[in-house]
């Protein structure tokens, strides 16, 4: 029983590496690599400055409701910050127990 | 240049050294994709994807296994990602395609397409992986597990259940060879 299944999984490992027989994979040039990193590179960072701006935007405005509410209406800016802290707390919490997608292996 | 020194650089930001990572490992990432995608099209598409994905995510790779592993970690979570995408029905539709497509290329490298191939290809992907990784590159269960992102238990009984399907189904083409 045991030596069929170590055929078996001997059969498997050779009918596999047939498949790179079977499909030339010529590996590109550097200069192909040395492109395609540059060009993701540059692509990462203008959609990182478009978040950064977008976040500032949003950041601006939000401090700007804030300070308004805050001078106009000070008792419901107190009140604002219970679900504000409890929200934040949530957020660490959740944040903390979720592992990164592609931290490592 | 060694890989260690090059992960380094690259790490720090240097294209020409994350470049050269990225053409060493081109075949081992390439003839892994095809193996578990029997697809030569869907092969190169995922190539391209998780080297864009892995130019993103150079600076969280963190070394504890061979970047060759990290790609292929990154490699398989794109390729189940874009299957889970797939309606049911569809999904069945290029399994069956896929296969066909690698059949051809048996044919004209005159070699013949065995019963175990087949037997593979019908398998589903969260089965075909992990007995890949288990029987062609000789990782252990725990690192399939880590990998993949589950747990070993699971890894054992999914390379437990391919392993029974293809003798099964082994044995079904010797059955019908009997009968005819």
């Amino acid at each position: 029983m045991k030596e069929n299944e170590e055929m078996l999984e001997q059969q498997l490992a050779d009918e596999l590496s047939k498949i790179e027989k079977w499909v030339n994979a010529p590996v590109p040039d550097i200069v192909f690599f040395e492109q395609l990193v540059a060009e993701e590179k540059k692509r990462n960072r203008q959609q990182l400055i478009k978040e950064l701006f977008y976040f500032a935007l949003t950041a601006a405005v939000i401090l700007c409701c804030v300070a308004v509410m805050l001078i106009r209406l000070p008792v419901f800016f107190l009140l604002l910050q219970i679900p504000v802290m409890a929200a934040a707390v949530f957020f660490l919490f959740y944040h903390q127990k979720k592992d990164g997608e592609w931290n490592d292996i | 240049m060694e890989e260690k020194d090059l992960i380094q650089q690259a790490k720090k930001g240097d294209q020409h050294a994350l470049s050269l990572l990225l053409q060493q490992n081109y075949s081992i990432l390439f003839h892994y994709l095809l193996k578990i995608t029997m697809n030569r099209p869907l092969t190169e598409d995922l190539v391209q994807e998780t080297m864009l994905k892995c130019i993103q995510k150079i600076g969280m790779y963190q070394e504890k296994a061979k970047f060759s592993s990290w790609l292929i970690s990154i490699a398989s979570h794109l390729y189940m990602d874009q299957i889970r995408k797939q309606k049911t029905e569809k999904k069945y539709n290029e399994q069956f395609k896929q296969a066909r497509n690698l059949k051809w290329k048996a044919k004209t490298s005159n070699e013949e397409w065995s019963e175990l191939l087949d037997a593979l290809s019908l398998l589903n992907e969260e089965i075909r992986i992990p007995l890949v990784l288990k029987h062609y590159y000789g990782y252990t269960y725990d690192e399939i597990g880590t990998l993949l992102k589950i747990p070993t238990g699971t890894v054992k009984s999914r390379t437990h259940n391919g392993l029974k399907f293809i003798r099964e189904e082994l044995g079904d083409h010797e059955r019908k060879r009997g009968d005819a």
